[in-house]
């Protein structure tokens, strides 16, 4: 929760769309996982995979990011919804709603 | 007797391999087969720096699916070629580099570009060699080219001593061996193995298959078009994979890997290897992965692995894999792969300014013949133009390496447009990849290689946000009697295009189209337009 928190309270001032990394910056799951210590390279230029070596840490962006903040798919997958399908300048303060949801207790 | 120098059998060798282009820059260790190379039918293409010199060679094996080559210099002209040499090793491109050397006796008494080449090489080639004397060029060259073009294609180096290639032999008693052609390579699988594969595909309820370099360098896309075809899996492609079979195949689902894959029970993947650009093949919900490669070191990964040509085991799959009910899988695909499209096609017509990205390409593929040649280069421009560009025939869409390496399409555009004259040949680059081997236009320019150069300038290099300024790149095609236009607005892309390809049609002059592109453009989401994540099993 702690975790989830500090990717709430750190929303960079733009989140782009459908890509975890590229040169409109960083998606929420990009964001989540840079904030949980993934180096850019493992989420450059990519929309479903977490690109690392090490099958612990690699694999399906949902899964990887579910795994790590300790949600359910679905409610990564809500997230990553609420992203893609906000208005560009809406997005961030969408996601942080959508966020502010997930770290209410009993919520995950 | 009949005296002939050193270079002059390396050109004579050369010839014998079906070599028609030689791609380098000249100096005095390698004088000797520079001016024999054309008396022996080879058309010498001069660079501006070695770098575009390995490129090209790089670039011509990949317009041709025959080993290209090139000439450089000693010293600083090894080291400025390297990056290409390395290039080619990690994708697994055959290219033969002829460099030359100082004498083995003056290495240590300080001649003149001096330097330990054979141990640099040696760690960014596939094989690496110095020859000893001129009377074994023939069998040096032949060697060269074995190893470039056999197992898992790469670059091979053969290193000639200034003393070698200007030294004199008697060539009576010289033979110069014709090489074997790829249909002599093929390597098939043990019928076990075979058996094993179809069984498991047949089991499948959504397989596919992820194409790879193997495939072209095999010459087996008419295997892989058969192949899926005849059993209704649908296929992803990757690198030099790419165009093997047509984008517009109704099995065929390009470079949208990663959606299907991701949605995959069984992969068999061909010729390519399970690294970052794909995923490192953790592809999420699989049962089993089957990998063909003809190299058995790249076969850790996979539940069954298959040493073996992709085109011959393609073809032993095709008899042993009978038509599978694959409908169902390859309609939902399609629908999903429908919805992104439509997504893309809203960027695609967008006219906001500074232009969209897919809006360039977009406007690009409008005008593309089908045999066109698109180079793409760069490295954040990428996403943009792996989607939006489609690949039709094999070799016409090359992009990044392995290796990651930027900088290098130009080299590529000088082979293509050598191999395939008469058809439209683009460089796609981003403007900071463009500033490496810019200068490369004056040889297209010398050579009369009419390159169509598109720059996507969004003014700074992008995956790591520094800018470089909306600098007016067009003004270089002055400087090369070719021609440059800034587009700034979406409309004028196309009549910009259409004169371009006027002009390399007509008079085969260059031209540089600088179009102004958005430096923070938005991506179409089209991620979570597949079942949802409970209907894969996880």
């Amino acid at each position: 929760m702690d975790r989830l928190r500090n990717v709430r309270d750190s929303l960079p001032p733009r989140l782009n769309a459908g890509i975890l990394m590229g040169d409109g910056g960083f998606c929420i799951l990009g964001w989540m996982l840079t904030v949980a210590g993934y180096h850019p390279i493992t989420v450059y230029n990519s929309t479903l995979f977490v690109n690392d070596p090490d099958p612990r840490r690699g694999g399906l962006v949902v899964e990887v990011v579910a795994r790590t903040y300790g949600l359910h798919p679905e409610q990564v997958v809500e997230l990553a919804r609420t992203n893609d399908e906000s208005p560009s300048n809406e997005r961030v303060s969408a996601v942080r709603h959508a966020l502010d949801v997930l770290v209410t207790p009993g919520a995950t | 007797m009949t005296l002939v120098t050193g270079g002059e059998l390396i050109a004579r060798s050369l010839s014998a391999h079906g070599v028609s282009h030689l791609f380098g820059l000249s100096g005095g260790h390698i004088d000797p087969t520079w001016s024999a190379a054309p008396r022996h039918g080879i058309r010498v293409v001069d660079v501006r720096h070695e770098a575009a010199a390995a490129y090209a060679a790089e670039g011509w094996a990949l317009a041709t699916g025959e080993p290209g080559v090139c000439i450089v210099t000693a010293g600083p002209g090894l080291t400025n070629a390297v990056t290409g040499l390395a290039t080619a090793r990690e994708s697994g491109t055959p290219v033969v580099c002829v460099a030359g050397a100082a004498t083995a006796r003056g290495r240590d008494a300080g001649e003149v570009e001096s330097l330990d080449q054979l141990a640099l090489a040696t760690s960014v080639t596939k094989w690496a060699r110095v020859v000893p004397h001129a009377d074994q060029l023939p069998d040096y060259v032949a060697a060269a080219f074995r190893q470039a073009a056999t197992g898992r294609p790469g670059p091979a180096y053969l290193e000639v001593p200034i003393d070698v290639v200007h030294s004199w032999v008697d060539d009576a008693d010289l033979e110069v061996r014709a090489p074997q052609g790829r249909a002599q390579r093929r390597v098939a699988a043990p019928a076990e193995l075979i058996e094993d594969a179809a069984r498991t595909l047949e089991r499948a309820e959504r397989p596919a298959v992820l194409a790879g370099s193997g495939v072209f360098w095999s010459d087996a896309a008419g295997h892989l078009e058969t192949f899926v075809t005849e059993t209704g899996i649908p296929v992803v492609t990757r690198q030099q994979g790419r165009g093997t079979i047509p984008d517009d195949h109704p099995h065929c689902f390009g470079r949208d890997w990663q959606n299907v894959l991701a949605q995959a029970d069984v992969v068999l993947v061909v010729g390519t290897q399970l690294n970052y650009f794909s995923g490192y093949g953790h592809f999420g919900h699989l049962d089993r992965l089957i990998q063909v490669d003809i190299d058995p070191t790249q076969l850790g990964r996979a539940d069954l692995g298959i040493v073996g040509d992709a085109g011959a085991v393609l073809a032993q799959l095709t008899e042993a894999v009978p038509r599978l009910a694959t409908d169902g899988w390859v309609s939902r695909l399609r629908r999903q792969a429908d919805q992104i499209a439509i997504r893309k096609a809203v960027m695609a017509q967008s006219d906001a300014m500074p232009i969209h990205p897919l809006r360039l390409c977009a406007e690009i593929s409008e005008r593309l013949e089908r045999d066109a040649t698109v180079i793409t280069d760069g490295s954040n421009n990428l996403m943009w133009t792996n989607v939006g560009f489609q690949a039709l025939e094999p070799g016409r869409l090359p992009g990044m390496s392995q290796l990651g390496t930027i900088g290098h399409g130009v080299g590529y555009a000088l082979a293509a447009a050598c191999a395939r004259p008469g058809t439209q040949v683009l460089w796609v680059v981003g403007d900071g990849s463009f500033g490496f081997h810019a200068t490369e236009l004056d040889t297209a320019a010398r050579h009369g290689l009419p390159i169509v150069t598109v720059i996507m300038n969004n003014g700074g290099w992008s995956a790591s946000w520094v800018p470089l300024g909306l600098r007016h790149y067009e003004r270089m095609a002055g400087a090369f009697d070719g021609h440059g236009e800034l587009v700034e607005k979406p409309e004028q892309i196309g009549p910009a295009l259409s004169s371009a390809f006027e002009r390399a049609r007509g008079s085969g002059e260059p031209s540089i189209l600088n179009v102004i592109v958005d430096p923070a453009p938005e991506y179409f989401a089209g991620r979570y337009l597949g079942p949802s994540h409970g209907d894969l099993g996880s």
